[in-house]
């Protein structure tokens, strides 16, 4: 409806509070099974495991009790996004050889194997947009913060910056609603001032010009706030993390195991399918 | 001290039982405005009061455009916004609206560029825009030289705020909408606005603002909405409004510093008439201690 709700838009990293199965779990449970996900879905090659994938993650966002529609914000955001890239990688990594060709025009060539690849493609990008929106509609930013800083712990003895590291991602995921937040405040007053905001969608071309003039001083508006922010912490007397205690305790239960182990079975065969696909099975099946 | 006497009653601007919900459609939807019916006549000061989260900015984003009602119809200058040939770049022009915090909103790196912003996107030539800069710059009290090649983020917040006012005023616009416009400003900066509000009302500038300080809403304003969870709970003149004193505080408002005062001296025993301004109750007061005296 209105063109300057950007925030409506940016649903990865809002948190949607709730008491679900998926909501109780611990985070570092959902930052392994996040992360072996996300690993998997990129090396597999292959159409099946992919739509397998999307539909367990189709499954969880149910058993959150995320409205669909919501989850879907992002991905509809992301759209031209995931036409370009599947675009490109089409014509870049051309599979002329694989299956019989559907089109060509000019220079261009079409085989039913670009098209399986830019299918593929797209649907990686879904579960990617998918899981990680999952992720941070079920997990406060408290509770990513001590899952990152706990599975990072065993490093901290050989210098990793466990609780650094931790922090830096929370800072910034904290950001994107708040640039959002800035994003819409400025776009305001540049069409409370004549720009040619919120008259119709118009193009994506033309509607990507009309961010131009806002980059600028988002960007500024950025680091004046991480300014302030820095100098808020050391008001409180931020250390770091040395000595600290914690409001929150994390206590794994039998279940969080399980659910960790379980994706990480999930992501080896999906790792498995780079060498043994199961859609040439699948299709000598049909 | 102005008043809603002398005006004509065309309304320019008219709100008809709008609502607005923020992130419609997901599971963080809030409602903001729930069915907001008010006019606005040309050449009135008109406040909307109203605690925090009120609706009191969704409001006036309505009334240029902004915003464009989810249900109900904004009339502005006798033109329905979201009509398809309605120009909402005409309207925004007619009626400026000056955000919250409007110091953060300075986005050019110049004074002069920021303040030229609007009228060369109108389309205006160098030497008409350059007229209209210092202008503009002089009806906020900055002098077109000493500030015109000044760097933005180098102003001070008051300055700054001067600079996005003089900004909206050099769209020339018809209607001024300011959104908590003295907020945070220093007692001789806030004496200065309020001064200054009085002068562009003296040229013929309608003007709406929101605010939660009964004081300025005293001095300034002609007619009054008390705006409550989204709904107009009160209106009328400022004198039929803050007799309802019991009832703005429930909604966490209050009345203005003098008509506290005449109500704290009434129950001590005072004969008394109402004052809303510190000038009438000193008024009133010197009138009660004189009918003492010959009494």
């Amino acid at each position: 409806m209105s063109e300057f709700e950007f925030l409506r838009n940016v649903t990865i990293g809002q948190y949607l509070e709730g008491d679900s199965v998926v909501h109780r779990l611990d985070p570092r449970a959902k930052l392994i099974a996040l992360t072996a996900l996300l690993t998997g879905v990129v090396t597999t090659p292959s159409l099946a495991a992919l739509s397998a994938t999307l539909g367990l993650v189709c499954a969880l966002v149910w058993r959150a009790r995320i409205p669909f529609r919501y989850a879907l914000r992002g991905v509809r955001a992301a759209a031209p996004f995931l036409l370009f890239v599947a675009l490109v990688r089409m014509l870049t990594m051309p599979q002329h050889d694989v299956g019989p060709v559907l089109w060509r025009w000019w220079r261009v060539t079409i085989a039913l194997g670009d098209l399986r690849m830019a299918i593929v493609t797209i649907a990686r990008f879904l579960v990617l947009i998918l899981g990680l929106s999952l992720f941070s509609f079920t997990t406060s930013t408290t509770h990513v913060t001590h899952g990152i800083e706990h599975l990072f712990r065993p490093l901290q003895r050989v210098g990793f910056p466990a609780h650094e590291l931790s922090l830096v991602a929370v800072i910034a995921l904290r950001f994107v609603p708040l640039l959002a937040l800035e994003a819409e405040r400025l776009a305001k007053a540049q069409a409370s001032r004549g720009a040619d905001f919120g008259r119709g969608s118009g193009n994506p071309f033309t509607r990507a010009r009309r961010m131009l003039p806002l980059l600028v001083p988002l960007f500024v508006t950025a680091l004046r706030r991480a300014e302030t922010l820095a100098m808020a912490m050391e008001a409180r007397c931020y250390t770091g993390g040395q000595g600290r205690t914690h409001l929150v305790q994390l206590r794994a239960r039998p279940r969080d195991a399980a659910a960790a182990l379980l994706s990480l079975a999930w992501a080896g065969l999906l790792v498995g399918t780079a060498w043994v696909n199961p859609d040439r099975y699948l299709a000598s099946l049909l | 001290m102005p008043s809603s006497s002398g005006v004509t009653s065309m309304p320019i601007i008219e709100v008809r039982g709008i609502h607005h919900t923020y992130m419609a459609g997901t599971p963080l939807a809030q409602e903001a405005l729930r069915g907001v019916t008010l006019s606005i006549e040309r050449g009135e000061i008109v406040a909307i009061i109203g605690s925090t989260g009120s609706g009191k900015s969704t409001l006036l984003q309505h009334m240029n455009g902004l915003l464009l009602a989810q249900r109900g119809e904004v009339w502005i200058f006798g033109q329905r916004v979201g009509d398809r040939n309605t120009d909402l770049r005409e309207v925004r022009q007619r009626v400026g609206l000056v955000l919250q915090r409007p110091e953060d909103q300075v986005f050019e790196q110049y004074v002069g560029d920021d303040v030229a912003y609007g009228p060369r996107l109108g389309g205006l030539s160098r030497p008409e825009l350059r007229e209209r800069v210092r202008w503009a710059m002089e009806q906020v009290g900055l002098d077109f030289e000493a500030y015109r090649d000044r760097l933005t983020p180098s102003l001070s917040g008051g300055e700054r705020r001067r600079v996005a006012l003089a900004g909206v005023l050099a769209m020339q616009p018809l209607v001024l909408l300011l959104d908590e416009p003295t907020a945070g400003l220093d007692p001789a900066a806030h004496l200065e606005l309020l001064h200054r509000l009085l002068e562009l009302r003296a040229q013929g500038i309608t003007i709406v603002f929101a605010t939660h300080d009964m004081d300025d809403v005293a001095r300034l304003a002609g007619r009054i909405y008390v705006l409550h969870e989204g709904q107009v709970v009160l209106s009328g003149s400022k004198r039929e409004v803050f007799v309802h004193r019991a009832e703005l505080e429930r909604i966490g408002l209050d009345v203005p510093f003098a008509a506290r005062l005449t109500d704290a001296l009434r129950t001590r025993g005072m004969q008394l008439c109402d004052a809303l301004t510190l000038d009438e109750a000193e008024q009133a007061i010197l009138e009660a201690l004189h009918e003492r005296a010959t009494a």
